[in-house]
């Protein structure tokens, strides 16, 4: 099939069906909401909360207290501590744990919860953080 | 239409190519839920070699994990003197491993402390809210010390290997080997092995602190260094956790931080409030940064406070962190220079000795480590 004939099929095509607007508004939409998530990823930060296996996440700069596998976790002012934890060693308890920088993070071994700190910026690793 | 599409598709597509796409991510409680691993993986093959990892840490935790009365390890320390275990090869392996690394060390790294750790109660397990209220009386720190030690005259043990039979015979009452602290580096080594034969191009494997890179990171379709921020050993002007410090670092390494800011408990004494926590002196039998004088406990004023290793070879560096909290800044600084690692230690006298070419990243978030003195130590190319 040469140039020409292809060209000529499109121009014959009808115009948009109603089934191309849909797929066409759907699309425009997934694309604004994808940029829309890669925004907020940059500047607002995140907090990501996994407790076995499953992850939820709340805006850092929030108020609230999640009670999550027994612990207690408290997002205030831009920060992220916990507040209690049901289990023996509270490592993980208390306001001198506080983070608020991109790419840390507060585990609780016992209970399974991990608490990190996402958003852009965030170095890739980070060591040192009290286990 | 297809035009249509593709400039819709486009900016969605850019906008979900974000820092990591292309990685697996896995995270897991493993040793007996007693380690956090978290994985991230670039390559083919990506769950078989995260399932590889977990079944090599299930071996390792039944041969080593002294909090398990069934591995071979607490059979070894619940024995009375005299008694004679035969070990795997394996355990045999890495037992030997460890001694090497300690007498590298020249002790420094130590694997027989833990009775020591439980006189200061800043034991590997919990350091429950109870803190004791007062430091132990230094003669019990002198008994316990005594039957520590891995190079002690006699010795408290023998590793002995004949005709294939692998055997560990105690000789002290209550000298006790505690691999925790050399099973994390360990275990890594084996799992970026792991990695790189199931067909990793990139990977970043965390266990219990103890880092691997595999590879460099892979972003926006081109290989770059990864980023590495240090915890600051102390919180912020406004009392919050924060980062020290942060750099680029080609991939390809073991990293680790040891410091006197994790596992710790302040107790107020004569000299003033010192700190407990869990890095001993093997040859005083005291937390780094204590010293037992004039019949005092008195505080180091240039105890290292955070040391950060990053080393070639797997199993070394968090050994070599450790070490270095105990050595003290200079004569760590030197020992890393001198065996082929690159460090940063930082002190409480805000001194930070740099070993090796560091390029380090601005912004007001990494900034602390300019509060420091530096000194730099040049490695031998």
């Amino acid at each position: 099939m040469t140039d020409i004939t292809a060209i000529q099929k499109i121009k014959d095509s009808p115009p948009l069906k109603r089934a191309d607007i849909v797929l066409l508004i759907v699309l425009v939409l997934l694309a604004f909401g994808f940029l829309l998530f890669g925004v907020f990823q940059k500047d607002g930060d995140t907090v990501e909360v996994t407790h076995d296996g499953k992850t939820s996440t709340y805006a850092l700069m929030s108020n609230r207290t999640l009670a999550v596998g027994g612990v207690s976790i408290v997002i205030e002012g831009g920060a992220v501590y916990v507040k209690s934890s049901t289990c023996g060693d509270k490592r993980c308890t208390g306001l001198n744990r506080a983070i608020r920088s991109a790419g840390q993070s507060i585990v609780c071994l016992p209970n399974n919860v991990v608490i990190k700190i996402k958003g852009g910026g965030a170095p890739d690793v980070v060591t040192g953080q009290p286990d | 239409m297809t035009l249509v599409m593709l400039f819709v598709f486009l900016p969605a597509l850019t906008g979900l190519v974000g820092c990591y796409a292309g990685y697996t991510n896995f995270s897991d409680t493993v040793f007996n839920s007693e380690m956090y691993l978290s994985v991230s993986y670039y390559g083919k093959n990506a769950q078989a070699a995260y399932n590889a990892m977990t079944s090599e840490l299930a071996q390792l935790e039944k041969l080593v994990n002294r909090h398990n009365e069934n591995s071979a390890i607490s059979k070894f320390n619940a024995a009375p003197k005299g008694t004679s275990i035969d070990i795997d090869k394996r355990l045999y392996e890495i037992l030997s491993a460890a001694i090497g690394v300690s007498d590298k060390t020249d002790g420094a790294f130590d694997i027989s402390l833990s009775p020591l750790n439980a006189l200061w109660h800043t034991d590997s397990i919990g350091l429950a809210g109870d803190a004791p209220m007062s430091f132990p009386d230094y003669t019990e720190v002198e008994r316990v010390r005594a039957i520590t030690g891995l190079t002690a005259s006699p010795a408290h043990f023998s590793l002995t290997e004949a005709d294939g039979t692998y055997t560990l015979t105690k000789h002290t009452d209550g000298f006790e080997l505690d691999l925790n602290g050399y099973i994390k580096g360990y275990a890594v080594g084996r799992l970026s092995d792991i990695a790189s034969i199931k067909g990793a191009t990139s990977a970043l494997i965390e266990l219990a602190g103890e880092v691997a890179a595999v590879g460099d990171s892979y972003r926006d379709n081109a290989a770059r260094p990864w980023s590495v921020g240090i915890d600051n050993p102390d919180r912020d002007t406004e009392g919050f956790s924060s980062f020290i410090c942060a750099f680029k670092q080609a991939g390809g390494f073991y990293l680790a931080t040891s410091g006197s800011y994790r596992r710790y408990y302040d107790t107020d004494t004569e000299s003033g409030t010192l700190r407990a926590h869990h890095i001993i002196d093997g040859r005083s039998g005291c937390p780094t940064g204590i010293a037992y004088e004039d019949g005092a406990y008195r505080a180091d004023g240039s105890a290292v406070t955070s040391a950060t290793v990053l080393a070639l070879d797997a199993g070394v560096a968090d050994a070599y962190a450790t070490a270095v909290c105990v050595m003290g800044a200079v004569r760590g600084a030197e020992f890393l220079r001198d065996n082929g690692a690159k460090g940063i230690i930082f002190t409480a006298n805000k001194e930070m000795h740099v070993v090796g070419e560091f390029e380090f990243m601005d912004g007001k978030a990494y900034d602390h480590y300019r509060e420091y003195t530096r000194i730099d130590y040049e490695v031998a190319v």
